[in-house]
């Protein structure tokens, strides 16, 4: 059998990682963006910018 | 269902059928009556894996005819070239999948007389539109708002900022407008689908595809624990596939591949001219408005008018014999 790993490296998430992984997304459906919610804790600087859905779609 | 134990025996037609009790043996069946309109590339691997889930009878509906442009996402191949989608795709499930009652309508939906589009939704579980026509989309949501069925809406993106199909979404509504609805979702999206942009990796539709198969069991087993998918919060699901982030959409998925997120659809502002909702009068509405004692809902407030003339009327009555 081979040799176990010397070093485990940790699977724990950046601040930065937890942050997105955490963010929830609204629709606006009047300018047609995904927007962010606000984050209760968060910083509003740190919020991503709206991306802009596909104004086509197909099947 | 009973089943018989073992297959039924050679017929003149061809193989044996699978015994139906060893079909589900594995995999315990979920049933239901699904209608799909549009039987494109969403919707036609859409009904494949329905027919596998167990759901039975499908009801397809689609207005083409398979062309070789069709033939890279699409799960009919060469020998169906040429042929209406809908009954084709529906015959070759009944042939690959028999416990399926799998019927297809070569017709456009909306050209149907209304009487029979209505028919063909009170006949369903689960009505899903997988159309590239916003029209048709919109006039299944009024029609599954007006018979009262619960509604799916998948598609792919078509964006010169990311690669084809790297997005899909999956609207879903609940009736008596217990969610926002397709209207509600898509009031940017004016005009038809520019069809010369209609490509797309076949990967990453068939994962819309499959997506939204268990989004269609959910909406048809709420009480199964497989509902638990669907958030009742957040009726839209966006898919990223496994096909690299774009910039354009990298916000919402920062990392790179298959990834999804439930996203919150908002009642509109005014009245939806589908549903008729609005954010004041959606469900929920008036206990999130009312954040203090002494503040009154607008039915409360109606109520109490109502009461306040009707004892006045009833005083003035019997103060004047």
């Amino acid at each position: 059998m081979g040799a176990a790993p010397e070093i485990l490296r940790d699977a724990e998430l950046t601040p930065q990682e937890t942050r997105e992984s955490e963010q929830e997304w609204f629709l606006d459906a009047e300018t047609g963006e995904l927007k962010p919610e606000e984050q209760p804790d968060g910083d509003p600087r740190d919020r991503p910018k709206p991306v802009r859905v596909a104004r086509w779609t197909f099947d | 269902m009973t089943g018989s134990t073992g297959p039924t025996g050679p017929g003149p037609e061809g193989p044996a059928e699978p015994a139906e009790d060893r079909v589900w043996a594995r995999h315990r069946r979920l049933t239901g009556s699904v209608l799909v309109i549009g039987a494109g590339a969403v919707g036609g691997f859409l009904a494949e894996e329905l027919a596998r889930i167990g759901f039975s009878p499908l009801r397809l509906v689609d207005r083409d005819v398979l062309e070789t442009e069709n033939l890279v996402r699409h799960p009919l191949g060469a020998p169906e070239l040429g042929q209406p989608k809908a009954p084709a795709l529906a015959a070759a499930i009944r042939r690959a999948f028999p416990p399926c009652d799998a019927t297809g309508l070569h017709a456009d939906f909306l050209e149907l007389p209304y009487e029979q589009q209505r028919a063909l939704v009170r006949e369903a579980d689960v009505v899903v539109a997988a159309t590239d026509s916003p029209a048709c989309q919109r006039h299944v949501n009024a029609l599954a708002l007006e018979v009262g069925r619960p509604a799916a809406y998948p598609a792919v993106w078509v964006d010169p900022r990311i690669r084809d199909a790297e997005v899909g979404e999956i609207l879903w509504v609940l009736p008596d407008r217990r969610t926002p609805c397709y209207e509600c979702a898509v009031a940017f999206r004016r005009g038809t689908a520019d069809t010369d942009a209609a490509r797309g990796a076949r990967v990453d539709i068939q994962l819309v595809s499959l997506a939204t198969a268990q989004v269609v069991t959910a909406l048809a087993h709420p009480a199964d624990d497989r509902a638990g998918i669907l958030d009742p919060d957040r009726n839209a699901i966006y898919l990223h596939g496994l096909t690299p982030t774009s910039p354009g959409v990298r916000a919402t998925f920062p990392a790179h591949g298959l990834s999804s997120r439930n996203v919150r659809v908002p009642f509109p502002a005014r009245p939806c001219p589908a549903c008729l909702v609005s954010r004041a009068t959606a469900p929920g509405a008036g206990e999130a408005a009312a954040d203090g004692p002494g503040r009154l809902t607008p039915w409360v407030a109606v109520a109490v008018l109502v009461s306040v003339v009707m004892t006045l009327l009833v005083t003035a009555a019997f103060g004047h014999p």
